[in-house]
């Protein structure tokens, strides 16, 4: 395959912080449709019905991104990093089921401020085992370092902001803290098997795919031996039908920003990527202040705590999105790259031109017009397929009685359109979503 | 002299054991699996 490469019209930086931004979009919506479930289910069984929308999901939208035959192809041509996906599914459901703990024994006063220092574990993974930060200037380690810090402090304002009576929890501190520090632990270095498969040239859109796969079957293992097994509730409840719809749409706003936060970690590193994806809780608090109608009753104060923590935000999202790597810095990713063509014998060519985004990632041996760009019948059968579950579960769902403003819904549905309408937009000029 | 073995079977005699052996050698695999577990095993015991 020819490694000639062409100028990208937008800069990788550029790509990536644009795409760790729309994840920040979309992940922060993605709560909005689980609040509107209010049965008093499981949180396991939460997690189940949301991870298998999530699923479900990446058959939509995803699968006309890049067709079946690429993401098979590119999963074969890279089957080294099949356990690296499938792990970090692993990781994402047991973090994710400690926070259950950590609510259940500290609240989520205590609780949220602590998994959100994930995106400092981030920083420590990227620097150790990918060389992130290597050779570069201090003025960018403090920016990348204190953004990070600033978003943290942010993300804890604006939780204070939103949680009210969280209720005796000091006869099980320990152990909620525990709980807590281990998900921001597993949801930092969860980002190292993203990092992995990236510098090694994997399609986001291949390693979501797997992904969905270790994070489907780990939760469902979960609801099995911790949540009643068989016998759980989720599995025979009649009442879970009229939700489904409503977790599985969680599903599916998240499948995007997850989708945004792959490709930012592939063009800007695990240290930077985290924290501007965190940006999500600005999202979550607006979708519940304005939406939902969370900050109807908060007293000045609360409201100086949001006007305050969003601004702390912005400021550190700010402060990473401008340290852009310098060449030191890209000489040392270089080295992680060509580590893993040693180790796994891969292309380097082909890689590089993939991670630089100077080329669109065709598989070796095809072209454009073969399996890289061309969807098949059976790509529109998958979608059509995945679309019906969708509706069935939309005709079959109760719409819950909960006052919402619909100005604003409608307002900050279309800054998510909108947004990955940019995004993708850019992937696609820059990359075709390679 | 394990990382050269390693490495050569990565990119020469190739037989399933050897690549899957390099996969579990490889640091990117371990870290995260050994924080898998430390987790698994915290919700095991919070549980």
């Amino acid at each position: 395959m020819s490694a000639s490469t062409t100028k990208p019209a937008i800069s990788t930086h550029a790509l990536g912080v644009l795409c760790a931004l729309t994840a920040g979009v979309w992940l922060g919506a993605a709560e909005a449709p689980t609040k509107l479930v209010n049965s008093g289910i499981s949180p396991y069984a939460i997690s189940l019905c949301m991870v298998a929308g999530v699923f479900t999901a990446r058959w939509t939208i995803p699968t006309l991104l890049k067709g079946t035959r690429y993401v098979f192809a590119d999963l074969a041509h890279n089957k080294h990093l099949l356990p690296n996906a499938i792990l970090a599914g692993m990781l994402w459901a047991v973090a994710n089921t400690l926070t259950v703990f950590a609510i259940r024994d500290v609240g989520l006063t205590i609780a949220f401020p602590l998994w959100n220092t994930n995106s400092l574990v981030g920083i420590l993974w990227g620097r150790l085992l990918f060389g992130e930060l290597k050779g570069a200037s201090p003025r960018n380690i403090a920016k990348v370092i204190l953004g990070a810090l600033a978003i943290v402090a942010a993300a804890i304002m604006l939780g204070f902001s939103t949680i009210r009576g969280t209720g005796p929890h000091a006869t099980h501190a320990i152990s909620g803290i525990l709980a807590a520090l281990g998900a921001s632990l597993l949801w930092g270095t969860m980002y190292v098997p993203y990092r992995k498969a990236y510098i090694s040239g994997m399609n986001p859109l291949s390693f979501v795919t797997v992904f969905t796969i270790g994070e489907l079957v780990t939760v469902f293992a979960l609801v099995l031996a911790l949540d009643g097994g068989t016998h759980a509730a989720i599995f025979h409840s009649p009442d879970t039908r009229h939700l489904l719809f409503w977790l599985f749409l969680g599903g599916f706003v998240w499948v995007i920003g997850d989708l945004g936060q792959q490709f930012a970690t592939k063009y800007l590193g695990i240290g930077r990527a985290i924290p501007l994806s965190n940006t999500n809780q600005l999202w979550g608090l607006a979708w519940g202040a304005l939406v939902f109608g969370e900050l109807a009753h908060a007293n000045a104060a609360h409201k100086l705590l949001v006007v305050a923590g969003s601004v702390v935000m912005i400021l550190g999202a700010l402060a990473v999105s401008t340290a852009i790597a310098s060449e030191r810095e890209n000489a040392s990713t270089d080295d992680a790259v060509q580590r893993e063509c040693r180790r796994y014998n891969l292309d380097y060519a082909r890689v590089q031109a993939i991670h630089t985004a100077s080329q669109p990632g065709n598989l070796p041996g095809t072209h454009d017009s073969d399996i890289n760009d061309r969807r098949r019948w059976w790509d529109y059968a998958i979608l059509a397929a995945a679309a019906s579950v969708f509706v069935y579960l939309g005709l079959n769902a109760q719409i819950p009685a909960l006052a919402m403003n619909f100005p604003w819904l409608v307002a900050l549905t279309c800054v998510l359109v909108a947004s990955a309408a940019l995004c993708g937009r850019q992937l696609w000029k820059a990359t075709r979503f390679s | 002299m394990v990382t050269q073995s390693i490495m050569h079977a990565l990119t020469h005699n190739k037989t399933f054991s050897q690549k899957a052996a390099a996969i579990l050698t490889d640091i990117h695999f371990l870290v995260p699996l050994a924080v898998f577990f430390i987790g698994l095993a915290l919700l095991i015991t919070l549980h």
